[in-house]
């Protein structure tokens, strides 16, 4: 009885999905809508409408914020949900298979590391402040940073890396992009645009439209530093040892 | 559409004179050199997708996931979407295949226990 159910339920949805997919436009007409009205006013008037010269961002950030929200909001909740069931480590004193194993990793990949790790978040740190002209933006650099600590992490162990990217700076920090984002964006209503457009029409006609600008770029930055501490987050939560917590004999 | 976009946007149009035109084929594919590489960048992927899902070895399926992503970068890149590929080089080659490494050495198979 359940199976039969389920059965109906899913064949329901199918053929609902399958009626929906029939009546949308056919794929790479280049007349349907996408192509003749949406693809021209993005391109045609992405800078004046969000004063970002990247059309890119624009779109992300602007014409489809709601998207970016929901983004933002689902990495904040996998966080959540990783820290739910296997709880935030404590303070100073954790380990992970690196400093239990007894193995040193090798001088040369140590060396390597030290070396690259620097250059890695420089150009993550690029990839965010530059977001708003070139390609790249705030998650893209916040995941650069991700990947480099993990690389750290890896191969230095997890005590070294704690150290650096301390918990008093990671929990304050990982709610920064939907905070920043939400913030910014209901800023919007209060400048007589709507919620998540940056370009208000009061401010950017009356005040400086670099100001909008500078919005787009803290967007930027506190997606990318919520982005990064929240990979870091997840990764730590996952690489601490059990039983490791007490200081080794 | 404005009048005189028709050649910035590589789409084909059905107006326009004949030299103008392409065909949907040369849009998607350009020179015999880019031909070349988008057969081999989309061959590579199919065959380490299949492999990804069809590896028996779990470290090995993610290894090979890891190549897939890096893979998928690079067409992401050819299909002029930057963004697009360094996220996937950062999260998908880099992030994700290290927490799935970390969750296979954390986790243990039933028939060892």
């Amino acid at each position: 009885m359940k199976r039969l159910v389920s059965l109906f339920f899913i064949g329901a949805l199918a053929l609902l999905l399958l009626y929906v997919v029939s009546r949308m436009p056919p794929m790479g007409d280049p007349g349907n809508p996408t192509a003749t009205r949406v693809v021209p006013r993005y391109l045609e008037r992405a800078e004046e409408e969000t004063h970002a010269r990247n059309v890119v961002t624009g779109i992300i950030i602007n014409y489809r914020g709601f998207d970016t929200l929901g983004e933002v909001t689902v990495i904040y909740c996998a966080l959540a949900a990783v820290l739910a069931v296997l709880g935030r480590e404590k303070r100073g004193r954790i380990r992970d298979y690196v400093e239990l194993s007894g193995f040193p990793s090798s001088v040369i990949v140590r060396t390597m590391v030290a070396l690259v790790v620097p250059f890695i978040l420089l150009f993550s740190l690029y990839t965010i402040l530059h977001g708003e002209i070139s390609p790249g933006g705030g998650f893209q650099g916040g995941a650069v940073i991700g990947a480099s600590m993990i690389i750290f992490t890896t191969i230095y162990g997890l005590h070294l890396s704690s150290v650096k990217v301390s918990q008093g700076l990671r929990s304050p920090l990982e709610g920064s992009a939907v905070i920043t984002f939400f913030l910014v964006g209901v800023l919007g209503l209060f400048g007589g645009g709507n919620f998540l457009t940056y370009a208000w029409p009061k401010v950017s006609q009356a005040l400086h439209p670099a100001l909008v600008t500078w919005l787009t770029v803290l967007v930027e930055v506190g997606i990318g530093l919520g982005g990064a501490m929240v990979l870091v987050s997840i990764l730590f939560a996952m690489v601490r040892e059990e039983g490791a917590d007490e200081p080794l004999a | 559409m404005v009048r005189g976009r028709e050649d910035s946007f590589p789409l084909p149009t059905r107006r326009g004179p004949r030299r103008f035109r392409r065909s949907s084929w040369e849009v998607m594919m350009g020179s015999s050199w880019d031909v070349t590489l988008n057969v081999l960048l989309l061959a590579l992927l199919v065959v380490t997708a299949l492999l990804a899902v069809s590896a028996r070895d779990l470290l090995a399926a993610v290894i090979v996931f890891a190549v897939y992503s890096l893979i998928m970068a690079l067409t992401w890149q050819r299909l002029q979407a930057p963004d697009l590929a360094l996220t996937e080089a950062a999260v998908g080659a880099g992030v994700t295949t290290v927490l799935f490494v970390v969750t296979i050495f954390r986790t243990r198979r039933r028939e060892e226990e």
